[in-house]
């Protein structure tokens, strides 16, 4: 493991030891946010799939509706139809945070109208068509709004895997292998000292006694 | 805000019966091209992609997808795709994020 290369001071084990103090909190702070993503997003995902699934049914029952629609008036009479709605539905998009992200909440307001061409030029194939489309329509804002939770949580949750396992893993091992190597090489540098004072204590008192014995 | 349609033209006809304006779209410029209209304009809230040519241009669907402003983008499938089995939406995610929920 590698460790930071900075000279073996007291000061610099001090820095050390707060910057490794300073990683350990932010990596209980991340790992907090990861496992609040990971609830939510297995909430979000699991509502979502539901509905995906249920809006694919309508979205293939509408195709066919169209199909049959097109085949009896021709794929121009259906356009000219389409001509005459006027009105559709309306959404607000705003947004509330989870965690820090940015999660859309959609309202939907308004619709198409029940009747907005002549019935007397199409045929109940179309009205079919249309009304299978409402279904899928009304609830697209739902399902828009669950998607992208899912997207932009999954998104988030892989940002922060990544920050915790650089902290787990790479920054704070780094520093505590620093900190133990500062805090030997400052012991190491004690023991030089205290041996070489006894040193001196032993010279300095035999000194001593040669000089009395004189 | 408005829904607009972006992909294949059955899907951009059967949503103009309910008054959801569509740009019909085959190819990948076409749709990069629809897509950058859509991304300007001010007044639309959702943008529904089929898939036949979202699959066109798969790297920039998935980093819209991820993006958090308006409008949101998703994709729907189209007529042909719809018969098909599709993968779960896990594993669409795993695929794309490289995230197993």
């Amino acid at each position: 493991m590698a460790r930071i290369n900075v000279p073996p001071t007291r000061s610099n084990l001090l820095r050390m030891k707060q910057e490794l103090q300073f990683a350990r909190e932010g990596y209980d702070i991340l790992d907090r946010k990861r496992e609040v993503l990971t609830t939510e997003l297995m909430r979000v995902a699991r509502d979502a799939e539901a509905l995906q699934r249920k809006v694919w049914d309508l979205l293939a029952a509408a195709y066919q509706a169209l199909e049959k629609a097109q085949m009896t008036m021709g794929r121009e009479r259906v356009e000219w139809a389409a001509l005459a709605v006027n009105k559709t539905i309306e959404v607000e998009v705003t947004y509330h945070g989870v965690m820090g992200v940015p999660i859309p909440t959609i309202q939907a307001h308004g619709g198409p109208p029940e009747m907005p061409y002549s019935l007397g030029d199409t045929t109940t194939t179309l009205d079919e068509a249309s009304a299978a489309f409402r279904e899928v329509l009304n609830r697209v804002p739902e399902l828009a709004e669950l998607m992208v939770s899912v997207w932009r949580l999954a998104g988030e949750l892989r940002k922060t895997q990544r920050r915790v396992n650089a902290l787990q893993y790479i920054f704070i091992p780094e520093y505590e292998e620093t900190v133990s190597f500062i805090e030997s090489s400052l012991d190491e540098r004690e023991r030089e000292e205290t041996f070489r004072l006894k040193w001196l204590k032993n010279k300095l008192e035999k000194q001593g006694q040669s000089a009395e014995g004189r | 805000m408005k829904v607009l349609v972006i992909g294949h033209p059955s899907a951009v006809l059967g949503f103009s019966l309910v008054g959801v304006h569509g740009q019909v779209a085959t190819t990948a410029e076409e749709v990069t091209q629809a897509l950058d209209e859509a991304l300007e304009a001010p007044d639309v809230g959702i943008v529904l992609v089929t898939e036949d040519v979202a699959g066109l241009i798969r790297p920039r669907m998935d980093q819209l997808k991820l993006r958090g402003s308006v409008p949101l983008v998703i994709e729907i499938p189209g007529p042909e795709d719809i018969q098909t089995s599709r993968p779960s939406l896990n594993k669409v995610i795993q695929q794309a994020i490289g995230i197993k929920i």
